[in-house]
């Protein structure tokens, strides 16, 4: 093709434009997690208490903080940063805005493993059993749906069969609960499923953040991938994007992040669907611009919530789940309905 | 091009020894009746479709030995019909097409917005460029979608039916488009169902009829009553009164339960 004289238009750039709205979030969540520290039942003087830590006085405050609500404050935004990517990266591969992490029953499954390690008694043998279970339980769901899939399965397929696991994992669940020996074994199944963040340590951000940091690094430069998909599988392959590794890489890194987040937090619903929709008319619709701004968001909304969860005053403590749930669901409702007038 | 290509889906099969060969800068149009496999050839030759006996070359080399990137950058494939899944701004749309000269995490620079413009200009939609892709057209999408892929400037087009949502005007202008590429050296494959059209600018015509090439050549030689009475079940004939190839349908040919070429 020929060139001609272009029309003299400053050629503008994504990033640039994305910069701003990135280094807006990153901001959001670091306010946020230092409100996550300063808030909480015992009141700190928060400097006082930061300078006593940093000299390695072993003060009561100094414990809270760094033991406490430190570790707290860094799972929340690592598990609402997964979260986060981890619904972009499915709606953009699903080319659906009311799919979420765990749609190819990669959360179900982690708390399913979680439910069986609780069932069994294996978290009080050793402290490690829970997560583990929950990530096992994630990778088999994984393998599962590729299973039922096969290996070029069309996107409805894979839908299908992530719609499959969840079912199975979700009624093996249930069945925990049924044969629960106790009345108290089976409040512990139900509270560890509504999800939270209380009493957790650096050893759970030393358990999850491995598995978390493969996922990321496999979700991580899918981007292009994503944006070629918008035109459909057809014309993305012939765009050069080899689908099958871009799948491949994406429900993956999702098993890996979500697996790992939900086997240390349990299920924390609605923020893998609500902030990448949220955040997509920030970076013009395109999906592969929308996975870091996602994270972010989800970071922040998580450390809103579990704030909220220590601030509302009510016996016992809000669960994290319940919080984004509430949040969530009349925001879905509100998606629902504004995808069908934009529909009609 | 394409050679003694067959594909079978499950218990149908969808092409039988079809063939097809477009020259360098040729504009060659692929035809025939619904369901004659015009489709599966095209997304065939772009290297998509699966279980596939039979070769497709492009300039001696076979597709299967090159990889995707190599022959993203050289070909360029336009599906029919104007799926786009996100409401994008129509310039980062047709940037998309330039995902194949990408390397790496190299981002759009000059060059790639030069060829986004010029597409976009080229079929006549650059006032389009800050709207939303959700907010055009049919006719306005179809040409987008045609400047996404030109905006890779390929050596080879292959495009399935890209003017069938165009209103007569538009239809002219990017079927001229497409000629004057063809002439800069361009190779285009492009289906047609408006015979008229396809007799009017195509260099050559490969005639498809229940996936066997069933005629190939210039306009004339294959827009003959006789194949447009055993292709098409018409009667009809290609006349050239007006200055400009035209073919006429004039009636039906009703056939017993037989197919066509019984």
């Amino acid at each position: 093709m020929s060139s001609i004289a272009l029309e003299a238009r400053p050629a503008r750039r994504g990033a640039t434009r994305d910069g701003w709205l990135i280094l807006a979030l990153v901001g959001l969540v670091l306010i946020l997690m230092i409100a996550s520290l300063i808030v909480g039942r015992v009141p700190l003087a928060f400097i006082a208490t930061l300078r006593e830590l940093v000299s390695g006085d072993e003060t009561t405050a100094a414990l809270i903080l760094g033991e406490i609500r430190f570790p707290r404050a860094i799972l929340a935004a690592l598990i609402g940063a997964t979260l986060g990517a981890a619904g972009a990266a499915m709606q953009g591969l699903l080319r659906n805005p009311l799919a979420e992490p765990g749609i190819l029953g990669v959360s179900a499954s982690a708390g399913l493993g979680a439910v069986i390690a609780l069932y069994f008694g294996l978290s009080q043998t050793f402290s490690f059993a829970l997560p583990a279970a929950g990530m096992t339980g994630a990778l088999l769901a994984v393998l599962l749906t590729y299973v039922l899939s096969g290996r070029d399965a069309s996107i409805f397929t894979l839908i299908l069969a992530g719609v499959a696991v969840n079912a199975f994992a979700g009624a093996l669940t249930s069945l925990a609960l049924n044969l629960a020996p106790s009345p108290y074994a089976a409040l512990e199944i139900v509270f560890w499923m509504l999800g939270s963040l209380a009493d957790r340590s650096f050893d759970h951000i030393r358990i999850a953040l491995p598995l978390m940091a493969v996922g990321g690094i496999l979700l991580a430069g899918t981007g292009r991938a994503l944006n070629a998909l918008s035109l459909g599988e057809d014309v993305a392959r012939s765009l050069g994007v080899n689908l099958r590794i871009v799948r491949a890489r994406l429900i993956l890194g999702t098993a890996f992040s979500v697996g790992a987040a939900v086997s240390v937090s349990g299920t924390i619903g609605f923020v893998g669907l609500v902030v990448p929709h949220l955040l997509r008319p920030l970076v013009g619709h395109e999906p592969g611009r929308l996975m870091l701004p996602s994270a972010l968001g989800g970071a922040a909304l998580v450390l809103a919530a579990d704030i909220a969860t220590r601030v509302v005053p009510v016996e016992p403590d809000l669960q994290l789940g319940v919080v984004t749930a509430i949040v969530g669901a009349p925001f879905f409702l509100y998606l629902i309905l504004h995808i069908r007038r934009s529909m009609r | 091009m394409a050679e003694k290509v067959s594909v079978d889906l499950g218990a149908r099969a969808v092409l039988r020894c079809a063939s097809l060969t477009a020259a360098t800068g040729n504009f060659v149009g692929l035809i025939g009746p619904n369901g004659s496999g015009k489709t599966t050839l095209l997304r065939t030759m772009a290297g998509l479709q699966r279980r596939v006996a039979g070769t497709v070359r492009i300039d001696g080399q076979l597709i299967n030995d090159m990889a995707r990137a190599e022959l993203a950058r050289r070909l360029s494939f336009l599906p029919q019909g104007s799926e786009v899944h996100w409401p994008l701004r129509v310039e980062r749309l047709v940037a998309l097409g330039r995902i194949p000269h990408l390397d790496g995490w190299r981002r759009l620079s000059g060059p790639d917005h030069e060829a986004v413009a010029e597409a976009l200009r080229a079929v006549g939609a650059a006032h389009l460029v800050e709207r939303t892709v959700s907010a055009l057209s049919t006719g306005e999408r179809a040409r987008v979608l045609l400047a996404r892929a030109l905006a890779s400037e390929p050596a080879i087009l292959l495009a399935d039916e890209p003017v069938a949502s165009l209103d007569l005007s538009h239809q002219l202008l990017v079927l001229d488009l497409i000629r004057d590429l063809c002439v800069q050296g361009m190779t285009a494959v492009v289906v047609f169902h408006d015979l008229t059209m396809a007799a009017r600018y195509c260099d050559r015509l490969t005639l498809l009829v229940q996936g066997r090439t069933f005629a190939e050549g210039t306009p004339d030689e294959v827009l003959v009553p006789a194949n447009l009475r055993d292709a098409y079940d018409v009667e009809g004939a290609l006349r050239s009164d007006l200055g400009v190839p035209h073919v006429v349908s004039l009636r039906r040919i009703d056939r017993a339960p037989a197919g066509p070429l019984q």
